[in-house]
């Protein structure tokens, strides 16, 4: 069998006393689609930056994370330097903020080729406006020249993948690449990421509120709460059968698939703030299942397959949406 | 033939005539089109589904329908008066039964001021009753939308974004209004607190006889909440219809479009839908004939020269489109 991509061990990360994220433990294949889904606050976007080397200032990480192998660095600069943007990029939330506004897109995409490839500025134009092509601008020639302002968001955000993929890293990261979009052009985007990460072969970890956006596009979700992951499965078998009640609970939330004004199951209470967790399973004050078992952290089990973080998980059933 | 809940027998709360909203550019004599020539009537104590993607003037026209918003042309009706006509004062009475809550919970409330402080707010500048009155008004409306008696003391960043877009609704309902216009008010909401609101609007609904018009870009949210959908696409109704009919089988061409786009959770990871081509054009300059033309599969000459007209191709479910045919028996009205 052959070792995976990426392979992250009791990943967790500090701002000074506090852990934002814990014992962030999962693996990815080359090639694969990983999806991984929280709300607000859970800690998934700052296990992206983890992976990426680009934690705010303060903030350290604990634990190991693996790429093809190697050990990602803790905090040398020059070494991440060398693996951002050539071996795992990443695609943000907001197109807008994402690129410089006082750049071309198409200087944009070029400067990322120079920069790994040490390309002369023609031949590093050629690829960028080829690169803009690919991701589905059309007029990539007059594109090129276009500064940010000049573009839709659905535009922007295409510029966005193009400069990441524009080095064809082996893992592409993309946190909430579509939530600044319509639902048309959140369907192109989705499209293109399926097609690119096809052909390519790119292994894709894509980070989302939507349950929706991540089943669609990914073979397999981890689902994050409140800095822990809770459960790790294949996508068909988690929206079958859910083996952690804060799944199941995200599941029933969602008004597509309720019958029409028909009470939807709010998840009842706050997500707990850092610094302030409850002892034991993190997720125990809210839920429905719980009991005296669950004063005690629940590890991430079993081993390999569909993993959940519930002492219980044995023995409740949960419903699906399929 | 017209009846039953829907029907004209029931006196509309509020109805929209040709309404069109215009903003000059300035510069070259230019137009933004925002919204151009929309028709339809909200039935008392409906909650009325307004979808469409951001450019397509829902929001504009929502601020129209409770006159933040002065309109270019076309009238505007509520019950059976025309508030626009009103003279200034007697339009910021009128104002009190048009209500609407906005997207974004944080910024609609002043940070400075208590919860208590929000709520009475509308009330004291209304001199509604006693101050002993108002107070229980306001502890009543907290509890309307199931809101602790305890964060009348607090401020708006003790709270979550969930209980600030609740008190958000208890503003706007504290001078009882008759409609409230809902401009995405989920949206900036995690999945499970959305869920919450959603149950708290249908209950609202009910409990206060109101009628809703809820404006949102998500196609799950308007369908789950609304018993009738219009969908908006460059400033015109492409499609109207009862929210089931509608979602089933679509008429217009832009409806099922919307409805392809929908992530999959059947799908899930699996074979690609083909995703509608291109982007919606400026408002500036809208396409002759049929606005969606542009990004339409069954275009042809006809839907560039001619507008196409808005017609009943169902009981109350109408579709502006030239090839739009009336739902069969059998599910197999879209083809292709």
């Amino acid at each position: 069998m052959t070792p995976p991509l990426l392979s992250v061990a009791g990943l967790g990360v500090r701002l000074g006393p506090v852990a934002l994220t814990r014992d962030v433990t999962f693996d990815i294949a080359s090639g694969e689609r990983v999806g991984l889904i929280g709300e607000s606050g859970c800690g998934k976007s700052i296990t992206g930056l983890a992976l990426l080397g680009l934690l705010p200032p303060g903030a350290r990480r604990e634990g190991r994370a693996l790429f093809d192998g190697r050990d990602l660095p803790a905090c040398d600069e020059a070494a991440w330097r060398r693996i951002r943007g050539r071996d795992i990029a990443m695609v943000f939330q907001e197109p807008m903020t994402a690129l410089d506004p006082v750049f071309t897109v198409g200087e944009q995409i070029a400067e990322t080729l120079r920069t790994h490839r040490r390309l002369s500025r023609r031949v590093a134009r050629a690829q960028a406006v080829e690169m803009l092509d690919k991701v589905g601008i059309p007029a990539p020639m007059q594109r090129f020249s276009a500064y940010p302002h000049e573009l839709s968001g659905g535009m922007r955000q295409r510029a966005l993948m193009a400069i990441a993929l524009c080095c064809a890293p082996r893992l592409l990261i993309a946190d909430e690449p579509t939530t600044a979009l319509d639902v048309t052009v959140q369907a192109q985007i989705l499209d293109l990421l399926f097609d690119l990460a096809e052909r390519d072969g790119t292994a894709l970890l894509l980070i989302s509120h939507d349950l929706g956006v991540v089943a669609d596009l990914c073979t397999r979700i981890l689902t994050m709460y409140a800095g822990e992951i809770v459960e790790d499965a294949p996508t068909e078998a988690l929206l079958r059968r859910p083996r952690h009640p804060y799944s199941a609970g995200l599941m029933r939330a969602m008004p597509r698939l309720a019958p029409r004004k028909s009470r939807l199951a709010a998840i009842p209470g706050r997500v707990p703030q850092p610094g302030a967790m409850p002892e034991g399973c993190r997720f125990a004050p809210r839920c429905d299942f719980r009991t005296t078992a669950c004063a005690l952290p629940p590890p991430l089990a079993p081993a390999r397959g569909h993993k959940a973080r519930c002492v219980r998980q044995g023995e409740i059933v949960l419903g699906g949406v399929v | 033939m017209k009846s039953g809940p829907l029907g004209e027998s029931v006196s509309p709360i509020l109805a929209a005539e040709n309404v069109t909203v215009h903003f000059p550019l300035g510069r070259r004599g230019e137009t933004l089109k925002a919204v151009d020539g929309v028709s339809f009537t909200v039935v008392r104590g409906e909650i009325f589904g307004l979808i469409g993607e951001s450019g397509s003037g829902k929001s504009t026209l929502g601020r129209a329908l409770v006159c933040i918003q002065r309109l270019s042309g076309g009238i505007l009706r509520h019950e059976e008066l025309e508030p626009f006509r009103l003279p200034r004062l007697a339009l910021r009475r009128h104002r009190r039964r048009f209500q609407m809550v906005f997207q974004d919970p944080h910024a609609a409330l002043n940070p400075r001021q208590t919860i208590g402080a929000s709520l009475r707010e509308p009330l004291d500048i209304a001199g509604e009753g006693t101050p002993a009155t108002r107070a229980a008004r306001v502890a009543s409306l907290l509890d309307a939308v199931e809101l602790p008696a305890s964060l009348l003391r607090s401020h708006p960043h003790e709270l979550s974004g969930g209980q600030k877009q609740r008190v958000n609704i208890a503003r706007a309902l504290a001078l009882a209004p008759a409609l409230l216009v809902c401009d995405e008010i989920v949206s900036a909401l995690d999945p499970s607190v959305q869920a919450g609101i959603l149950n708290l609007l249908v209950d609202l609904q009910r409990q206060f006889d109101l009628s809703l018009i809820f404006i949102s870009h998500d196609l799950g949210v308007v369908s789950h909440i609304s018993d009738r959908i219009a969908v908006m696409y460059l400033g015109r109704l492409m499609e109207l219809g009862p929210a089931e009919a509608l979602m089933a089988a679509p008429l217009h061409p832009y409806t099922a479009a919307l409805l392809a786009a929908e992530p999959g959770l059947a799908t899930a990871g699996g074979p690609r839908r083909r995703a509608l081509a291109g982007e919606m054009p400026s408002p500036v300059a809208p396409p002759s004939g049929c606005r969606f033309r542009t990004r339409c599969s069954k275009a042809d000459a006809r839907c560039a020269a001619e507008p196409p007209p808005w017609r009943e191709l169902a009981p109350d479910h109408f579709a502006a489109c030239h090839y739009a045919k009336p739902p069969q028996p059998l599910a197999t009205t879209m083809e292709g």
